[in-house]
């Protein structure tokens, strides 16, 4: 169990922080030009993810907090949520990210 | 908790470094049309072309695309091919493929793009060359697609707003310039130094180099003096590069007597040799090393042909013509031994035996073929054995040569198209100069026996350059470009940049009854008067790459022309 739970946990942190570092790629420079208008910039969009830090850690509590009620039911809601997102977006065509041509009108 | 919070925090560096890692060696190659696509693509109907309006520089559902990849580890030794892929058109607004699964780290890649529509006729291509691909980077390549046979400026546009300000540029102004001199290096980037600029009214020393990979231009290291009239051509070391030879030249001082070798690596110029002051020289490169052919100082020509060694760098001298001259026409027509060695002849047309051209090399003296024995005067006539262009009588000075291979037949032949330059004509106390529409293909029919057939280039070129650009193999058709320039003789009165692609081929003529070279200009497909001009040239150059590709220069833009194919 601890060990599925572990898998989910790297599925859900690998899903939340993938769509963000795919984007954050070196743009291309010291180009000026207009011909064609068909550039592609694929934007800078950087999600701040690493600003989701568990402010957790500093609470002091006389209950370990992942044996609460609580705990469980919104670990279980996100895990669930986070593979089934996973699934979905897994399960679909993927944009080719590596060596790819391409063309706009 | 401890131990639950220590794990999510190796995951979480674990993640970040597989994704970081992850995120390189990407490759993104995006094809730019050499239009303004916003104010023509964007109205592409989506399954046929409506009249009236021109989509061929679109890249439209009833195309295709083939990617074609080579690559090589060593920059010395040539690409070979590794991947051809054919991309289907699926889309009016554009689209994206993935092209392979993997590139090699630490090999030299060129793409070579070819769009075709539906007839499957050639439409579009465009290259890059010379990609270090290193999987620890990013990669996002553009290649610059030109319409076949036709002429486009690097980065104008053809809508109504011009948008001249964010073409690529040369060190030259609107007035243009003369004499200055270009080549391509090995790494498919573009050499241009010196000539003469009017709107500065003097022999400039700059030099730069343009990467037609991103369409930048860099000022290098200049000349160390002005220089004009320059001979250039590219030697291989075995370098990424090439080293660049500049030989001799003039400026408001004189004539040069420096063979310089300028390397872009070190971005250096270092003097390989002294020889005689003299301008007019013409510089070719044959099987790695390069040839300098000429010159004159004055009223005094030379007949030295050096050669610089692409293993010493040595300059030497390789053989003597028989007639010394300058301005002259000059083509590789070099053959290939039995055991695969390169055999260096240097055809050697026309010219004048001074500085200024206004005494033509003429009769017997009028072709010399050069080898590694020496040189030796060459028959000049036309089909029927006669001389219907006068040009044993009235010469033929500055006419841009080119060589052209065709291989479509069991033996292979090197034919030399050259257009344009000039002819005296009058008797001896009214001589004059005059320009034609000239454009004569050479071609060998015996030993030291040379024929030329006749045909109209579209303009008058005084002093043109011309260069073979890319055609498919076995194809029975080959092409070349050339950068027209003035019509007149004076080197004062300027042009128009005109640029033209000549196709040269096998044809019957009846007249004769036997098979000639015909060669015809390509009808363009563009309307180039939709190019602003107002960029004016007297004479420019002209530069090859390795994709087949032209690139002319003379006033303040670059120009590309597109080849049919990689060379082969």
């Amino acid at each position: 169990m601890k060990a599925i739970t572990n898998l989910l946990i790297v599925v859900l942190v690998i899903g939340i922080l993938t769509p963000a570092y795919a984007q954050d790629k070196p743009q291309q420079t010291g180009i000026n030009l207009k011909v064609g208008e068909n550039f592609y910039f694929e934007g800078n969009i950087k999600e701040n993810a690493a600003d989701d830090k568990e402010e957790s850690m500093a609470e002091i509590q006389k209950t370990p907090f992942y044996k609460s009620t609580w705990f469980i039911t919104v670990v279980s809601v996100v895990v669930i949520a986070g593979a089934a997102v996973g699934i979905y977006f897994g399960t679909q065509a993927d944009e080719p990210e590596g060596k790819v041509i391409e063309w706009n009108n | 908790m401890k131990r639950i919070l220590s794990l999510l925090m190796f995951l979480l560096v674990g993640t970040l470094v597989s994704c970081e890692s992850g995120d390189t060696g990407n490759f993104k190659i995006s094809l730019k049309l050499p239009i303004d696509s916003d104010a023509v693509c964007n109205y592409l109907p989506e399954e046929e072309d409506e009249d009236g309006l021109d989509f061929t520089y679109c890249i439209n559902t009833t195309d295709q695309i083939m990617l074609s990849i080579y690559s090589k580890a060593d920059p010395a030794e040539p690409y070979s091919i590794v991947d051809r892929k054919l991309i289907k058109v699926t889309n009016n607004s554009g689209g994206k493929s993935e092209f392979i699964r993997s590139l090699k780290k630490g090999n030299y890649y060129r793409f070579f793009v070819e769009v075709t529509n539906s007839n499957e006729k050639l439409k579009l291509t465009g290259g890059i060359d010379g990609v270090y691909y290193d999987d620890n980077e990013n990669y996002k390549v553009d290649i610059f697609l030109g319409a076949i046979g036709d002429m486009v400026r690097v980065v104008g546009d053809r809508s109504n707003e011009k948008n001249d300000y964010n073409s690529l540029k040369s060190y030259f102004d609107t007035a243009g310039s003369k004499g200055a001199a270009a080549v391509a290096l090995k790494n498919g980037k573009i050499y241009l130094s010196g000539g003469y600029s009017f709107d500065y009214d003097k022999t400039m020393k700059n030099s730069m180099i343009f990467n037609m990979g991103k369409l930048s231009s860099d000022g290098v290291k200049n000349l160390p003096v002005p220089l004009m009239d320059h001979a250039v051509a590219l030697l291989d070391d075995g370098s990424e590069t090439g080293i660049v030879v500049v030989a001799f030249g003039s400026n408001e001082e004189g004539n040069s007597n420096s063979i310089l070798a300028y390397d872009p690596d070190s971005d250096s110029y270092k003097t390989l040799g002294l020889k005689e002051n003299s301008t007019g020289a013409k510089a070719i490169s044959i099987d790695g090393d390069v040839y300098i052919v000429g010159g004159c100082n004055g009223d005094t020509a030379y007949n030295k042909i050096y050669k610089v060694s692409k293993t010493t760098l040595a300059v030497e001298e390789f053989a003597t013509l028989k007639t010394a001259r300058c301005n002259q026409s000059i083509a590789d027509v070099s053959t290939t031994n039995a055991d695969g060695i390169i055999v260096p002849r240097i055809l050697v047309i026309g010219g004048s035996s001074d500085q200024d051209g206004k005494k033509p090399v003429m009769g017997n003296a009028f072709a010399e073929l050069v080898t590694v024995s020496g040189s030796t005067e060459v028959t000049i006539s036309d089909r029927t054995g006669g001389d219907s262009s006068d040009l044993l009588t009235g010469g033929l000075i500055s006419g841009a040569a080119a060589t052209v291979r065709f291989d479509d037949l069991e033996q292979i032949e090197k034919v030399v198209p050259i257009v344009g330059g000039y002819f005296q004509v009058g008797e001896s106390e009214n001589l004059s100069y005059d320009t034609y529409q000239s454009l004569f293909v050479f071609s060998e029919t015996g030993s030291n026996k040379w024929v030329y057939d006749v045909n109209v280039a579209p303009s008058k070129c005084a002093r043109p350059s011309m260069v073979a650009i890319g055609t498919t193999e076995k194809s029975a058709a080959q092409y070349a470009a050339f950068n027209c320039g003035a019509e007149t003789f004076s080197r004062e009165s300027d042009t128009d940049q005109k640029i033209y692609v000549v196709q040269i081929k096998r044809a019957y003529s009846d007249e004769l009854g036997m098979n000639i070279f015909s060669a015809s200009v390509n009808e363009s497909l563009m309307n180039n008067s939709d190019v602003d001009s107002g960029n004016m040239i007297v004479d420019g150059p002209i530069a090859a790459n390795s994709l087949g590709q032209a690139f002319a220069f003379g006033s303040l833009f670059v120009y590309q022309i597109s080849g049919y194919s990689i060379p082969y």
